[in-house]
């Protein structure tokens, strides 16, 4: 495996894994697991957060993208990821516009400020 | 305020600025991103007006995905060529396994404290059949070569029974062709995990359609710079925490 690169892992309703299967980022065969989640109404919460879970876990991803308001869904298992790679990347959806007061990463990064910082 | 205090003032003034102006490149690029992310999908919802609805949708995913780009990563502070090296080493040189192995460890623990990514997309140009493995290819290969939507047409023999003695031999011809035909073979893209993922949606499909893949393809790109900079925020933010601790522990302890 040195040197051949990782994947990058979508979770996110059809437009939104349908655009980047289209990018090329896709891996499905007989053997392995997919690297994509097509989330529907129908799709259950424990099934986004099993998935979620079974990408950190995989040491062939590299980065996951997953739409903001799935994101908000399993917060707690994405606020206890803390390791670099992969990368968790909060992207928006058709009905749900990007809010980078509810992104992980810049709350996160924004929060560590408080008056006693500036004495 | 003492010297050693001023300096580790500067310091974290300096590290401080440095947070600021990546936090305002990942907002940038962020902006980007969803813009590009936007106009794929604004692409793609017109391609679906020309072709129907159900004509752009999960149900025309390929059974066998290969991917066509993937992601490099490393940890900042170590080169690719050292982390390969060390790789080789160990992989080859057993006995000095002792040797390579510290050497390994100490690059490992050189990774968490620096904690910082870095992210680099590699796409792959995608195989043609001519460049697949010989036992790939034997199975490609099974099966008559003609192209999609042809059909071969059979030497017809020109037997004229007694009992279709009325029909002309053209006729004849034509039912011998017609038994001969058979149902054209599944296609070849069918089965090269590798296509262009445009295929999956038919063998024409319409310009926006192509229009979304390449929006996609620079939100791809432009995803690996928003996580290179995520972990370089949390790595500064880490850092500056750090600071903030050793700045005031020496005060606490004076006062």
């Amino acid at each position: 495996m040195a040197g051949r690169g990782k994947l990058i892992a979508v979770i996110g309703d059809e437009d939104t894994c349908t655009g980047f299967l289209l990018g090329g980022i896709g891996e499905l065969n007989k053997n392995r697991k997919p690297n994509f989640l097509v989330v529907e109404k129908e799709t259950s919460i424990a099934e986004i957060e099993e998935t979620f879970k079974s990408f950190l876990t995989r040491n062939d991803i590299g980065i996951i993208l997953i739409n903001q308001f799935i994101a908000e869904m399993i917060r707690h298992a994405i606020d206890q990821h803390m390791d670099s790679i992969p990368a968790v990347l909060e992207i928006p959806s058709k009905e749900h516009p990007y809010d980078a007061s509810k992104d992980s990463i810049l709350r996160r990064a924004k929060g560590m400020f408080s008056a006693e910082d500036f004495r | 305020m003492g010297p050693t205090e001023k300096k580790a003032s500067v310091l974290l003034d300096k590290k401080l600025l440095v947070f600021m102006d990546q936090l305002e490149l990942l907002e940038e690029k962020r902006e980007k991103l969803n813009s590009l992310i936007e106009q794929g999908w604004f692409f793609m919802s017109k391609a679906r007006y020309s072709m129907g609805n159900k004509q752009v949708s999960a149900l025309q995913y390929g059974n066998e995905m290969e991917p066509l780009v993937r992601v490099n990563t490393r940890y900042q502070g170590e080169t690719l060529s050292y982390y390969n090296l060390v790789n080789i080493l160990y992989i080859h040189y057993l006995r000095y396994t002792i040797i390579i192995y510290i050497l390994y460890v100490c690059m490992f623990y050189r990774r968490l404290e620096s904690g910082e990514a870095a992210f680099q997309t590699d796409r792959n140009t995608q195989t043609t059949p001519e460049e697949k493995p010989l036992a790939e290819k034997l199975v490609e290969d099974i099966g008559p070569k003609d192209t999609e939507g042809l059909r071969r047409r059979t030497q017809a023999k020109k037997v004229l029974t007694t009992e279709e003695g009325g029909q002309s031999a053209t006729e004849t011809e034509l039912l011998r062709e017609s038994d001969d035909m058979k149902p054209p073979p599944s296609s070849k893209l069918e089965h090269n995990p590798q296509q262009n993922p445009l295929r999956w949606f038919g063998v024409l499909v319409p310009q926006t359609l192509k229009q979304a893949q390449v929006s996609f393809r620079q939100v791809i790109e432009l995803s690996a710079e928003v996580a290179a900079l995520q972990s370089a925020v949390l790595a500064t933010r880490k850092q500056l925490q750090q600071q903030m601790m050793e700045k005031n522990s020496p005060q606490t302890e004076g006062q």
